[in-house]
């Protein structure tokens, strides 16, 4: 005969499993592209290190809550464009890991990180300031994954970028 | 099944959805009652369909992070149940198959194996081949018997088992001892 104790306790296990497994689904997309960092920027200590940063952040707020997940949804989106760009731009202009903060490469990527920061804020007007942190966080790893070929001035180039993008829309 | 409940175990399974967790004691309250009547319509039988019933709202508790909310939540769980209901259905369909077939396994089988059914007909070859070399007199003797009635007399006994005796010789002749 089931009890009420018994249903919440075992339906709220079934619920929380249900969840972590939801959650886990992130690691399909950024396992592949953790290993893509670490391939074609030969750093595979530092996308290791970011990826774990970025899988276990990503796993959390889908855990938590559904607007979690819709924050990471939208800060792999914006942070994919840099990502992209990073990897491409280390594989043809290897010489970037080695450029000092005022350079080209640097300023490719806190470009790139502004155009992804402006589109984040455009396509969630209305989010929590909490989700909205989420977001540029989740986006700033990412984009960093894409940009730790080009040493700590691609990663902190596509961090600025992406506050700068949002701070312009919300300006505008 | 009121509207008013729907309503509220439609916005119970959306608030768990989004990871509210407080949400979970009002689904349990409202929804669990539904699911039981459901499967007992569907069952017909009272532990069957408590099972069923327990099975299916932890499927549905598990699933709830990938509910998709502009769906009606109380359709959505009646569908995991009457999946859950149908595999009962299908379970017991096939104990009852199983069990007739092992009630027809269990009845005693008189007919030969073909191990024996292959020496009677070597021996009824052999006897055939052995009874051509009989006399018609001793052939028909040897077809007569005492039971159907037509062996009635001494005379008619001592022919037939003069027969058996010219039987057995000409056996051994040919077949040897064994």
């Amino acid at each position: 005969m089931a009890t009420r104790e018994m249903l919440l306790r075992h339906g709220l296990r079934a619920y929380e499993r249900g969840r972590f497994l939801f959650a886990l689904r992130i690691a399909l997309v950024l396992v592949p592209l953790i290993t893509l960092c670490a391939l074609a920027t030969g750093e595979a200590e530092h996308c290791a290190c970011l990826g774990v940063l970025l899988l276990g952040l990503a796993v959390f707020m889908r855990f938590r809550s559904r607007a979690g997940a819709a924050s990471v949804r939208e800060g792999l989106v914006a942070g994919s464009v840099p990502l992209a760009l990073g990897l491409l731009v280390s594989v043809i202009a290897p010489e970037c890991a080695a450029a000092p903060l005022v350079s080209m490469c640097t300023l490719t990527c806190t470009l790139v990180g502004a155009a992804a920061g402006y589109v984040l804020v455009r396509r969630a007007p209305e989010a929590r300031v909490s989700d909205v942190l989420v977001s540029v966080g989740i986006a700033s790893l990412a984009a960093s994954l894409g940009c730790v070929g080009l040493g700590v001035a691609g990663i902190a180039g596509a961090t600025f970028g992406l506050a700068i993008g949002r701070w312009m829309r919300r300006a505008v | 099944m009121t509207p008013e409940r729907r309503k509220t175990i439609h916005e119970a399974m959306v608030r768990l959805a989004e990871g509210d967790r407080l949400a979970f004691p009002v689904l349990v309250d409202e929804l669990w009652p539904v699911l039981l009547a459901f499967a007992e319509r569907g069952l017909r039988h009272r532990e069957d369909a408590e099972d069923v019933a327990q099975e299916a709202f932890y499927k549905i508790a598990g699933r709830i992070a990938d509910f998709d909310t502009s769906r009606d939540g109380l359709a959505w769980a009646f569908g995991i149940a009457s999946y859950e209901i149908r595999t009962v259905r299908r379970r017991r369909q096939r104990r009852r198959e199983a069990e007739d077939d092992a009630s027809l396994a269990a009845l005693p089988d008189h007919a030969p194996s073909q191990e024996e059914a292959l020496t009677q007909q070597a021996l009824l070859v052999a006897l055939e081949s052995v009874l051509g070399t009989l006399t018609p007199s001793d052939r028909e003797a040897l077809q007569r018997g005492e039971r159907d009635g037509l062996i009635r007399t001494a005379a008619e006994r001592k022919r037939k088992q003069r027969a058996l005796e010219r039987l057995r010789d000409l056996w051994r002749q040919i077949h040897g001892d064994t």
